[in-house]
């Protein structure tokens, strides 16, 4: 499927330099965090609860006013990029009224309110959009469903199709894949994917650690401020995980005395949450316990040693 | 025959039928607007500016301005007032607004106790459409087309900030000028309503209208005209009947609404409490599972 | 005009003034222990609510010839009961049905008083008489307010954990639903007892201003029981005297008193604080 109402093509490129970030109540969340990206990529960001990821996409939103260091979208300011429909945010929890009498179409054609004229009347292209959104999430035949009257899972996925509405290019999504089942979060990763093909910058949130390799051709490792920042494959080391996460990652060793090994293998398993990321003797393994996954790692070693040549 | 005739009485007298008319039309503002109000949860800040905007009125009466003027200028203190408060203070935001309007309210009776020739006490607290003045009738009509034609244009952004002011900052919409926008629309719908209700009873036209209505749809934009429509049905009603008892204008409309809202409460056919307690019974397959509000 | 210059230690040779500042007095105490509870609780709509909510009642109650104060007790309760019901039973947000509760009840008061035969005031009902308080009513309001005062601060440990954390409170057991209907019930008692001193319109302020005056001052919740008691019977006495000599509304005054006192708190909270900050700052 092609993503026929995203705005502007041309190259895309996010630019965090310096950010520093204090609260009212003078809590420090972030300081000196620095990386920056340029179109067609899916960025990982990862860190321990109360890291400041979701301060790093409020402040790359524009919503808490950082303290040092800017945001650059594009080489302009944040406010800018937003009135041009350039960035979509879906935060990590939905704070609105579910008694709200709108339907699932009307909350993903609000998505579409900026592109729209001054009384915002939908046009056949932002009904369109609307229903190609719709549709990418699988929620098509819930569009008349008041949003009240569905899943945790379906909610999350009515908002990620509000930001596809949107169309924006920048796309920054807090947490996406908490409460969602492994068929959605598939879903979604296909679908991030495709937008990663179409010149998108995706950055994603997650305590998946296990996933980030699988799916993320760049990861920002964060606490308080950028510990690391790059492709996936250098960042996502035991050491830097180990700095990132400070002990509070689940560690088990399986040595040959634990485990029946037939290759004498040692495997490290370490974990944020449900997902394990998988160590053996050369960097991570990716973890394929689920069928019709191994396309996708497959395709990502292909991408990465292409790369090398 | 003779009851009929009885019935018909209010229409002989010129008064009486303006305030009909002024009242429905007072009626379907507010009406709208209360899809707004009750939505965002600003029922409280309803009945804040609704008292807040009393020492206004009573100071314009003092000095010979247009009662608009002094109450606008009220309001737009008092939510300023309560603005500071707020961020200065750890208090919760219902606090600051119950300490804020209330001092603004006594200021008024204050005014008025002191000033026997001013503004008349009654008129302020319970409103007095029979006997509006030419000056104050155009004052109301003026405010009810502006807020009508900016409700027209600007209801779907207004909806949006009610809904989700962080996807309305994200799509880069002005959402500071959006709650300002809709803060002068309920400032100026106040001072409209204080002509017909007075400064107790505003609070209900802006809120009894939008929560009937919330219970009978699932669309905003139903809702809007369900409740501009209930809203207009119950002033003309209400005042038509205040006749009878004594020229209560805004206890017989307020009363009416609260009647409607309670018809509404017991039979709307998904959200009322008797479709409620059918699906409960599970005589009704289809419809969502009760759920349990704490 | 003599009577409005003489010092103000004089008026204690009134007995109409006696009176007035015993009913003042009582009625500020009782509630601004209430107060210090609402205010954590969140229920500033909800003292707005049940004050005006007691109107129909007390039309009642004069057509049917029963005690005012009965009337409007029930009243005032029924409201509260009876917006917990629709809010229970509806998708509307709580401040929304108690605003169409109270407002619905207090024009049918209206309606009601346009059809009474009766000689109430309602001037009196909706702004309070304090000049004029009979014997009679001070007796009333002095046993009523020892009452409330005693079983409110007897049980505030519990009412306490109630209005913090009401969930808390169900798993430790607690009667919960006991405690909610005590502390309804004492709000409606206090509005009622307080009808005759501020008249209903300005009782919610006496509910709120004290409690949150004393919030700015500490956070241990036996010292705001006490700064709020203090703040309000200064305000109430001093209202009193002011509202005689400008000859002004008595229950303004004494709600104009007590902003004053919280603006004056306000200022007060905001200079200790930037002195805290600035003293840390310093090494
Ligand atoms: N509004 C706020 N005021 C003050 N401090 C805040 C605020 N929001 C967040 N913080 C603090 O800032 C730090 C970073 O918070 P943030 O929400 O960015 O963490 P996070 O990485 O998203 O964590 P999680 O994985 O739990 O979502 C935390 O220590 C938090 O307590
Ligand atoms: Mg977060």
């Amino acid at each position: 499927m092609t993503t026929s109402f995203h705005h502007s093509t041309g190259d895309l490129r996010l630019e965090v330099s310096g950010l520093g970030v204090v609260y009212a109540n003078g809590h420090r969340a972030l300081s000196g965090a620095s990386f920056s990206l340029t179109g067609g990529t899916i960025c990982g960001l990862v860190g321990p609860n109360g890291s400041g990821k979701s301060t790093l996409f409020k402040s790359m939103m524009g919503f808490v006013r950082p303290s040092a260091g800017v945001v650059t979208i594009n080489g302009g300011p944040v406010r800018e990029a937003l009135k041009a429909q350039v960035v979509a945010y879906v935060p990590q929890a939905e704070e609105v009224d579910w008694d709200f009498p709108v339907s699932v179409w009307d909350v993903v054609l609000m998505g579409r309110y900026g592109a729209m004229n001054f009384l915002r009347r939908a046009r056949l292209s932002d009904r369109l959009a609307v229903e190609e959104s719709l549709r990418r999430v699988s929620l098509w035949e819930f569009r008349d469903r008041q949003i009240g009257e569905l899943s945790g899972g379906q909610k999350k996925r009515v908002f990620l199709a509000r930001a596809l509405a949107q169309g924006g290019r920048l796309i920054l999504l807090d947490e996406p894949f908490t409460g969602v089942d492994v068929q959605t979060e598939e879903a979604i990763i296909v679908l991030l994917r495709e937008l990663r093909t179409s010149g998108c910058i995706i950055v994603v949130s997650t305590h998946n650690l296990g996933s980030v390799p699988e799916f993320c051709d760049q990861a920002v490792l964060l606490n308080k401020t950028v510990l690391a920042c790059g492709p996936t494959a250098s960042v996502f080391t035991e050491q830097n995980l180990t700095a990132a996460f400070g002990g509070v990652l689940r560690h088990f060793h399986f040595e040959r005395s634990t485990i029946q090994s037939h290759d004498g293998r040692s495997v490290k398993i370490m974990t944020d949450d449900e997902r394990p990321l998988v160590f053996g003797k050369d960097g991570h393994l990716e973890y394929k316990d689920r069928e019709g996954r191994e396309s996708l790692i497959d395709e990502r070693r292909r991408r990465e040693t292409e790369a090398e040549r | 025959m003779g009851m009929w005739h009885d019935l018909l009485v209010p229409l002989q007298y010129d008064y009486m039928v303006r305030a009909v008319v002024v009242s429905g039309l007072i009626g379907v503002v507010c009406g709208f607007l209360s899809a707004f109000v009750t939505l965002k949860g600003w029922s409280l800040l309803g009945d804040a500016l609704s008292h807040a905007v009393v020492p206004g009125v009573a100071l314009a009466g003092l000095l010979g301005w247009p009662l608009a003027a002094g109450a606008f200028l009220t309001g737009v203190l008092a939510t300023g007032a309560m603005a500071l408060i707020k961020v200065k203070s750890r208090l919760r935001e219902d606090a600051v607004m119950g300490i804020v309007f209330t001092t603004f309210f006594a200021a008024g009776l204050l005014i008025i106790s002191l000033t026997p020739g001013g503004v008349d006490r009654k008129t302020i607290i319970f409103g007095n459409i029979l006997a509006i003045a030419d000056r104050e009738l155009l004052q109301v009509v003026v405010i009810a087309v502006v807020t009508l034609v900016v409700l027209g244009c600007k209801w779907r952004d207004l909806m949006l900030f009610c809904f989700d002011a962080t996807q309305a900052r994200t799509l880069g919409l002005p959402v500071v000028v959006l709650h300002g926008l809709l803060l002068v629309l309920m400032s100026a719908t106040v001072v409209a309503a204080l002509q017909a209700v007075g400064a107790v009873l505003v609070v209900a036209m802006l809120v009894t209208p939008g929560a009937a209505a919330h219970l009978l749809t699932d669309r905003f934009g139903r809702m809007m005209w369900v409740a501009a429509g209930l809203g207009g049905g119950c002033a003309l009603v209400g005042a038509y009947a205040s006749y009878f008892f004594d020229g209560a204008t805004g206890g017989c409309i307020v009363t009416l609404q609260a009647l409607v809202f309670g018809v509404v409460f017991l039979w709307a056919p998904r959200h009322g409490w008797l479709a409620e307690r059918r699906r409960a019974r599970g005589r009704s397959g289809s419809g969502k599972a009760q759920e349990v509000r704490l | 005009m003599n009577l409005y210059t003489e010092p103000w230690w004089e008026l204690f040779g009134y007995e109409f003034m006696r009176e007035a500042l015993v009913v003042g007095v009582v009625v500020a105490a009782m509630a601004a222990v209430l107060s210090c509870f609402l205010i954590l609780k969140g229920w500033s709509l909800m003292g707005d609510a049940v004050s005006h909510a007691v109107l129909p009642g007390i039309v009642l109650a004069s057509m049917l010839g029963l005690p005012l104060a009965v009337g409007a007790f029930v009243a005032g309760l029924g409201c509260a009961v009876a917006s917990g019901f629709v809010k229970r039973h509806s998708r509307l947000k709580e401040d929304t049905v108690l605003g169409v509760i109270f407002t619905g009840m207090f024009g049918l008061g209206l309606v009601l008083y346009s059809k009474a035969p009766t000689v109430l005031h309602l001037d009196h009902i909706l702004f309070g008489n304090i000049l004029g308080v009979s014997r009679a009513q001070v007796w009333q309001t002095a046993l009523i307010g020892v009452g409330v005062l005693s079983v409110v601060l007897a049980r505030r440990r519990d009412l306490l954990l109630l209005c913090f954390d009401e969930r808390h409170a169900r798993a430790l057991a607690l009667p919960a639903t006991a405690l909610h209907y005590l502390l309804l019930s004492v709000l409606a008692l206090v509005i009622v007892v307080s009808l005759q001193a501020v008249g209903l319109l300005l009782v919610v302020a006496m509910l709120i201003t004290p409690g949150a005056t004393a919030r700015l001052w500490t956070d241990s919740f036996d010292w705001m029981l006490v700064v709020a008691v203090v703040v309000a019977v200064v305000s109430s006495v001093s209202g009193i005297f002011i509202s005689y000599y400008v000859s002004g509304s008595t229950a303004a005054c004494v709600v104009l008193v007590q902003a004053a006192i919280f603006l004056l708190s306000l200022m007060g909270s905001r200079w200790r604080a930037r002195r805290f900050r600035g003293a840390r700052r310093v090494p």
